[in-house]
């Protein structure tokens, strides 16, 4: 491998490590471990961690400000060149997403080096679009802060984003920061005008969302007692002023994201307590002020998980048509959602059967919301088939048992290959066989 | 100087010895010899309250900012009308940062200080604009016209927009940033003339607040 390989390789580490972990508890050792590389080639590189990172940040602002020089070269009229540069560093997000949170987010808590790099690169950028003024009616007045505050703007548009791990949002928020940036020199309307609705060119949510340290969102906040890995990170040590209920939710989201984490990686009898507590770093008095057991816990990260199901597939249903489409889309919602989130999958699918009895009524609790979604299509097909009594609950286990079967065999990420034969399955006894098959094709 | 009178006077000899060492010297410069001499205070005495001086940092900040936040709430619940609000808010923090630049000072050395918790600090500081400026959406036909990603650009770019002005040792201008910093929360919810309007008041403006109106 070349010095230009292990370098390159040492920067990705490291910005996908800061983007997860923060600086501070990224270090050199994880740093080479991720890289695959032994300590010494790091320090062939680099000094220490902070030179490493100040280069990360080097280097992601200069890629940065290549793709947005090139897409304002590309364009003439000055609005269009504030929305080609959005577009290319939402682009550049989609691509690099970790090296662009790392920028954006973790390096104003990286010391002053790096704040001094963030500081420098929203003052260019502000530079940039004073450029803008010319266009403003003669004899408006604009303040002297509007383009540092515009850049901030952008930038607190994007920063609550990573920290809530809604990065898929990112991308959408395109006309709105067109709109925002141009209103004040060509006025609200024009500025709609420019921003249009469309996405940007090139956006890749998906490759967006593949960012480890912000995993897929997609569900709203509020069901967001199981988060991604984000959550794990402690709050600041010492005293944060934050007030107590807001600390104790921050701790349980993170024991339960602990929960999930430590059952996905090892099943829940090989999960102790003292696995969830160091990795949710909480004490194991904190842990007991949350839950009384293990099982307690599990229970909440299972509530928690479904929840979050549930909401995906809700949000993925809220338009079908009918009831076919409805479950079709269910399915395939359920589906992409498990594939997204392995651990989740297992926790729901693979270790319910490990807790015990008393977790079995829970289990058909959450059953039953699906059992008379199935049941649904009885009245809306009504006349089309008699599919007979307990068809929903045959259903149901059959098609838990094929989703099962797959996690348990480590083909968590080719469920979604899966949806086809589960819609088919699920509606043929409601529609008959062809019109069961369309839909799975739908 | 701190702004809570403490029942505990040692407490308060150290509180206000940290406060000047970490203007006169910088954060990351403090140790504890100076500051038990500067206090007039003892080991024991600075032990039984703090665990260390990141701790006496902390714990003085955080009292800090806990009363500036009980205080701009107070301010901002005065008016009916959310313009009125945010000006009142405003001019607040204005007065907060100039009666007394130690403290000011003090107070953004806590949120500019790198580290976690000083960027814990700042998106709490942020979030609470965030919370101010979404009020202004009662105003309008749409809400959604103005979404709460649009709220948080407006209160990031006040932050930044005031941070650039530390920054850039325009500490002493903050009076004229206000009408500024009202033309960019204003913009998106009322318009250009309303903005317009915020940025024409800032004599005024600033006239009544030396006479204590604001």
């Amino acid at each position: 491998m070349g010095a230009t390989e292990q370098r390159e390789r040492i920067l990705a580490a490291t910005a996908e490590l800061v983007a997860k972990r923060g600086y501070h508890a990224t270090t050199v050792e994880l740093i080479v471990k991720r890289a695959g590389l032994a300590r010494n080639t790091f320090y062939e590189h680099f000094a220490n961690r902070e030179e490493c990172l100040l280069a990360c940040l080097d280097e992601t602002a200069l890629r940065a400000g290549e793709r947005i020089a090139a897409a304002v070269h590309a364009e003439g009229e000055w609005p269009h060149q504030v929305r080609a540069a959005l577009v290319a560093c939402l682009d550049y997000l989609a691509v690099e997403p970790a090296r662009v949170r790392t920028f954006l987010v973790e390096s104003t808590s990286a010391g002053p080096a790096a704040t001094q790099r963030y500081d420098d690169a929203l003052e260019r950028l502000a530079r940039a679009l004073r450029s803008g003024r010319t266009l403003a009616p003669s004899g408006a007045r604009l303040p002297d802060v509007l383009e540092d505050s515009l850049v901030g703007a952008l930038v607190w548009m994007v920063h609550p984003r990573f920290l809530r791990g809604e990065v898929s949002e990112i991308p959408g928020l395109l006309p709105r920061m067109v709109r925002f940036t141009l209103a004040p020199y060509i006025g609200a309307e024009r500025a709609a005008e420019y921003a249009g609705v469309e996405a940007p060119a090139g956006e890749d949510v998906d490759s967006v969302a593949a960012d480890p340290g912000a995993p897929p969102d997609e569900e709203p906040a509020a069901v967001g007692a199981l988060e991604d890995p984000v959550t794990l990170r402690p709050l600041p040590a010492g005293r944060h002023g934050m007030s107590p209920e807001l600390v104790a939710r921050d701790q349980r989201k993170r024991i339960l994201a602990a929960m999930v984490r430590c059952v996905g990686e090892r099943g829940y009898e090989k999960t102790s307590i003292a696995q969830v507590i160091a990795l949710a770093s909480v004490s194991r008095q904190t842990y007991y002020q949350h839950f009384v057991d293990k099982e307690d816990c599990f229970a909440a990260a299972y509530d928690a998980a479904v929840a979050r199901i549930e909401a995906h597939v809700e949000a993925a249903v809220a338009s079908a048509r009918d009831w076919p489409e409805l479950v079709a889309g269910a399915i395939r919602a359920l589906l992409d959602f498990l594939a997204a989130h392995p651990d989740m999958a297992r926790l729901c699918f693979t270790d319910t059967a490990a807790v015990g009895d008393a977790f079995a009524a829970r289990r058909d609790r959450d059953n039953r919301r699906w059992l008379e979604q199935l049941a649904a299509g009885r009245n809306h097909h009504a006349g089309a088939r008699d599919p007979g009594d307990g068809i929903e609950e045959a259903l149901l286990a059959g098609l838990a048992t094929l989703i099962t079967r797959r996690i348990r065999a480590g083909e968590i990420e080719q469920l979604r290959d899966l949806s086809a034969e589960l819609i088919e399955l699920a509606l043929t006894p409601f529609l008959g066989p062809e019109r069961a098959h369309s839909a799975a094709l739908a | 100087m701190p702004s809570t009178v403490s029942p505990d006077p040692e407490r308060g000899r150290i509180s206000a010895a940290l406060i000047a060492l970490v203007v006169e010297r910088g954060y990351d410069a403090v140790t504890l010899e100076p500051l038990l001499e500067r206090a007039g205070v003892d080991r024991v005495a600075f032990e039984s309250r703090f665990a260390d001086v990141r701790d006496c940092f902390d714990q003085v900040w955080d009292e800090m900012s806990a009363s500036f936040v009980v205080e701009i709430r107070e301010a901002f619940a005065r008016d009916d009308q959310w313009r009125e609000k945010m000006r009142r808010a405003a001019y607040y923090t204005l007065r907060y940062f100039t009666e007394d630049m130690v403290r000011a000072s003090f107070f953004l050395v806590g949120t500019l200080s790198g580290g976690d918790v000083a960027t814990a600090r700042r998106d709490r500081l942020v979030a609470l604009a965030v919370e101010f400026v979404v009020v202004g959406r009662q105003d309008l036909a749409d809400p959604e016209l103005v979404s709460v990603a649009d709220a948080e650009g407006i209160a990031g770019g006040i932050y930044a927009a005031l941070t650039a002005a530390v920054r850039k040792g325009e500490f002493a201008e903050l009076g004229e940033l206000v009408p500024q910093l009202m033309y960019l929360a204003v913009l998106p919810f009322h318009g250009v003339e309303a903005a317009q309007e915020e940025l024409g008041r800032g004599p005024a403006d600033l006239e009544r607040f030396r006479r204590g109106e604001l």
